[in-house]
């Protein structure tokens, strides 16, 4: 006992009556949801429109040349300054990290995120070298890569300049997983 | 509407039972109102071949899996806080404090892990035995996304627990996102909450874990039920077979889903539970040196609290053994861009098998499908165990993660010992502990210049040492390498430093030079002298170790210590003339300024160098290059004071 069904085409109506009331719902329909939609995509796209405040590279004083070893052993350092992490704003706390060398006079600095996929890169006492713990890819101690590594480019330097004694480094993150050095927004 | 009068009219062995008549006006009910009986009933009759072919007992036993996982989850989510700085803190409070609450969490765990691994058993069955194609297309889809919707559930769930390896572990996965063009840096921000890992990316994950993952798998889960009851029904199957096996033949000799079916699926639920006990046991047998406790033995892992702070880098950080072979896929193919490797070549493979209920009508497709299947397990597997393999070989790898063991058991330490986590957290605790903070800021500043190793040179080695070695530090023997003057110009003293040449050296010289002359005289007297200075010496030695070991300074009365032995006054500034530069409890009048020996390597004392080093207690202005910690902001006042608890503590072992 097959029942016809209806092409649900139809469901909308035979008669030119029907179709405007079906037309009117739907419409009506639609225009109540709307409020709630927007609301709810404009919050569940806030961190997207949240825009980040793009502007002038700061520098952060890092300390004392002398405190760091003539023999170009690489030092971390941590950068500090104010960090918001939710509603919760921390002021004063480790917001980056950066290697430091110093041979002489001369420092040179590094961003200790891996460009490969932004671990923290370590150094290795042992082999003279850096090492990102992630998937193993190794640097020398000039940033340069050492052999063939997953990571696309070598570590990523940071304009470095020497003070009245003091080291000063100008902080920023780079984009991850890409040949060119890119400064992340 | 029509009523009910029996359930069953058509058979007469059907009739129902007294009891049942009774209640039959509430059947009736049930029926009308939603149709349960005729469900019921024509679920019951149903029949399937006989034997164990198939994945009958698999999806009623992911459907097992998903009921204990709501249960479980549901009773975890009443107690945790999706909080960066609460989250490990209410995780540690379900495994340590919960009744239970450690096999809570680690059936909770391992069920998912085993959930996981079902799915996929079930996915490649299907494909084995041919029971993905058209008209069980959707059935297969359905199972695939199930599957997905699985590891998507593990990975947000992972997070959750907020120690420093799922921390690591997921900021590393997460960054894979940023390789998608265009859609990649919004995805990123959309799931972290904004730029940067916080207390909005737990917020997140939680509701992706429960909301989407979780909700959205019990849906799959229930449209992969209703699509197969109804595709289960021979018409609908066409002459397509579930299975090639004889008890798959459409004319072989059916059974009834009650009782036997019943049976069978309750017994892969059990197989199914004592495997996930079986994980909660085991991996708690492990670990050597773990108090007896079972929220520190048994079930999940939970690491040390996680910390954002870049400077605390984890350096052990691994997928989850899920995803193991897809890491390692990634390791071997270095060369290949990732967005190939990730994207491009895993999109491929999972379009193939989206296809497959229509390539595999093809006799020739099947088989093909059949072997991208096994070869694909086959090379995973392969992946996953070198993966293993190898990093059961890294030593920096294994060395990360005791190291991260060894904080947790501290860290749970504690707070035992303190009968609580402090207000603040955690991490908060960590960060103040001396035991765990005391070798990290001794590494990190003393280390450069001091080494820290015994006679075998194992210990804090110090590659280019350039102070005194600070092994057994305050001990009597090291006390006394300071009065002999072989020791006193080697490189575990003062060898290195500028005041080799400097007057104690030669003091020391003089004193012993002098002993030896006086000892090996010829006359009674001078050999009386000279013991006397033997003994002096050996006096002092006594005294400044009493001083290393005393936890409160000594009470003056009329300017004399109390405790020190009589004869230390003579001894200290006539016997042998230390008095002419070191001060000792304000007892002497020294000429030109030294080490103020007064609690001499107590702990006290080694916090106050270490804070300033120049003060003129210490080595004022003859100081040479040790940094005075405190004036210069090196190290807070809590971070003196912990690295000098721990030097004192070392030595003592
Ligand atoms: S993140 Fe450094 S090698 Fe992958």
């Amino acid at each position: 006992m097959e029942e016809t069904r209806v092409c649900p085409c139809k469901a909308m109506g035979e008669s030119r009556r029907e179709f405007c009331a079906a037309i009117a719902a739907l419409g009506l329909g639609a225009a109540a949801v709307v409020p709630g939609a927007v609301a709810a995509f404009s919050g569940g796209f806030d961190p997207i429109m949240r825009g980040s405040a793009a502007g002038e590279t700061p520098e952060f004083n890092l300390g004392a040349l002398s405190s760091l070893p003539e023999d170009g052993t690489p030092v971390k350092k941590a950068i500090i300054a104010d960090k918001q992490d939710g509603w919760t704003k921390y002021s004063n706390v480790p917001v980056g990290a950066v290697w430091l060398r110093r041979e002489g006079d001369k420092v040179s600095a590094f961003n200790v995120l891996c460009p490969h996929n932004g671990c923290f890169i370590a150094f290795d006492p042992d082999g003279k070298q850096f090492k990102c713990p992630c998937h193993n890819a190794f640097f020398q101690l000039d940033g340069k890569q050492n052999g063939s590594s997953i990571s696309p480019r070598d570590m990523d330097s940071l304009d470095v300049e020497v003070r009245d004694g003091n080291v000063f480094v100008k902080f920023q993150n780079f984009k991850f997983g890409c040949e060119e050095k890119i400064a992340q927004a | 509407m029509e009523e009910l009068k029996t359930i069953n009219t058509d058979d007469k062995s059907k009739e129902p039972c007294a009891f049942c008549k009774k209640i039959m006006p509430f059947w009736n009910w049930l029926e009308s109102r939603f149709g349960l009986l005729t469900c019921m009933d024509n679920y019951c009759k149903q029949t399937y071949s006989k034997g164990w072919s198939c994945l009958r007992v698999l999806s009623s036993t992911i459907a097992f899996a998903v009921f204990v996982q709501v249960m479980t989850g549901f009773v975890m989510w009443l107690s945790y806080s999706a909080n960066a700085g609460s989250a490990w803190e209410s995780v540690f409070n379900i495994q340590n404090n919960v009744t239970l609450g450690w096999l809570l969490r680690g059936i909770h765990h391992f069920s998912a892990q085993v959930l996981v691994a079902a799915c996929l058993i079930y996915i490649i069955k299907m494909i084995l035995v041919g029971a993905y194609k058209i008209p069980r297309e959707v059935i297969f889809w359905l199972a695939i996304f199930m599957f997905f919707f699985a590891l998507g559930a593990c990975l947000t769930g992972d997070l959750l627990r907020w120690d420093q390896n799922s921390l690591a572990a997921t900021q590393v996965r997460t960054k894979y996102l940023l390789l998608l063009p265009f859609i990649g840096e919004p995805l990123y921000k959309l799931a972290l909450g904004g730029e940067a890992f916080s207390t909005l990316t737990l917020t997140r994950f939680l509701a992706l874990h429960i909301g989407v993952f979780g909700g959205g798998f019990i849906v799959l889960l229930f449209l992969h039920g209703w699509v197969w009851y109804r595709s289960a029904d021979q018409d609908k199957l066409g002459d397509v077979p579930v299975c090639p096996c004889e008890a798959c033949k459409p004319d072989a000799p059916k059974v009834k889903f009650r009782p036997g079916q019943c049976l069978r699926n309750a017994i892969g639920w059990t197989i199914f539970m004592a495997i996930v006990l079986g994980l909660v046991f085991h991996f708690g047998q492990v670990k050597p040196g773990v108090p007896a406790e079972p929220g520190l033995q048994y079930g999940a892992e939970l690491g040390s609290p996680a910390s954002t702070n870049p400077m605390d880098a984890f350096e052990a950080a691994r997928p989850e053994w899920s995803f193991r072979g897809l890491y390692e896929y990634t390791l071997r193919l270095q060369g290949v861009p990732e967005f190939v490797l990730i994207y491009c070549i895993t999109g491929t493979i999972a379009f193939l098998f989206f296809i497959m209920p229509f390539t595999g009508r093809v006799k020739i497709l099947h088989a093909f499908n059949v072997c991208l299947t096994l070869g694909l397990l086959a090379v995973t597997v392969w992946l996953t165990y070198s993966s293993y393999a190898r990093d059961a070989k890294d030593e920096s790898y294994l060395a990360a993660w005791e190291q991260d063991e060894t904080e947790a058991l501290r860290v749970s330490a504690l707070i035992k010992e303190k009968g609580g986590i402090h207000p603040n957290g955690a991490l908060f605790m960590v960060k103040n502990d001396w035991v765990l903070q005391g070798p990290k800021i001794y590494s990190a500043q003393c280390a450069s210049c001091h080494n820290l190793t015994d006679a075998e040179g194992k210990g804090v080695v110090c590659q280019t040492p350039s102070a005194p070695n600070l092994y057994k530090y305050g001990t009597r023997d090291w006390i006394a390498g300071w009065l002999d003057s072989k020791t006193i110009k080697s490189d575990a003293y003062f060898g290195k430093t500028k005041f080799v040449n400097g007057t104690m050296v030669k003091e020391i010289v003089k004193m012993e030079d002098e002993i030896n002359k006086l000892l090996n005289s010829a006359k009674e007297d001078d050999k009386e002298e000279g013991q006397d200075m033997v003994n002096a010496k050996n006096l002092i030695i006594d005294v400044l170790t009493a001083e290393a070991n005393l936890t409160a300074p000594r009470k003056v009365v009329d300017g004399v210590p109390e405790g020190v032995p009589e004869g230390f006054k003579e001894a200290f500034s006539v016997t042998l003339s230390c008095a002419n530069c070191h001060q000792f409890y304000g007892m002497f009048k020294p000429k030109t300024a030294a080490v103020d020996l007064t609690g001499y390597a107590s702990f006290a004392w080694t916090k106050d160098l270490t804070a300033n080093v120049g003060d003129a207690k210490f080595y004022g202005a003859e100081n040479d290059r040790m940094p005075c910690y405190g004036p210069e902001g090196v190290l807070t006042a809590k971070e003196i004071e912990m690295v000098s608890k721990w030097l004192k503590e070392a030595a003592s072992k």
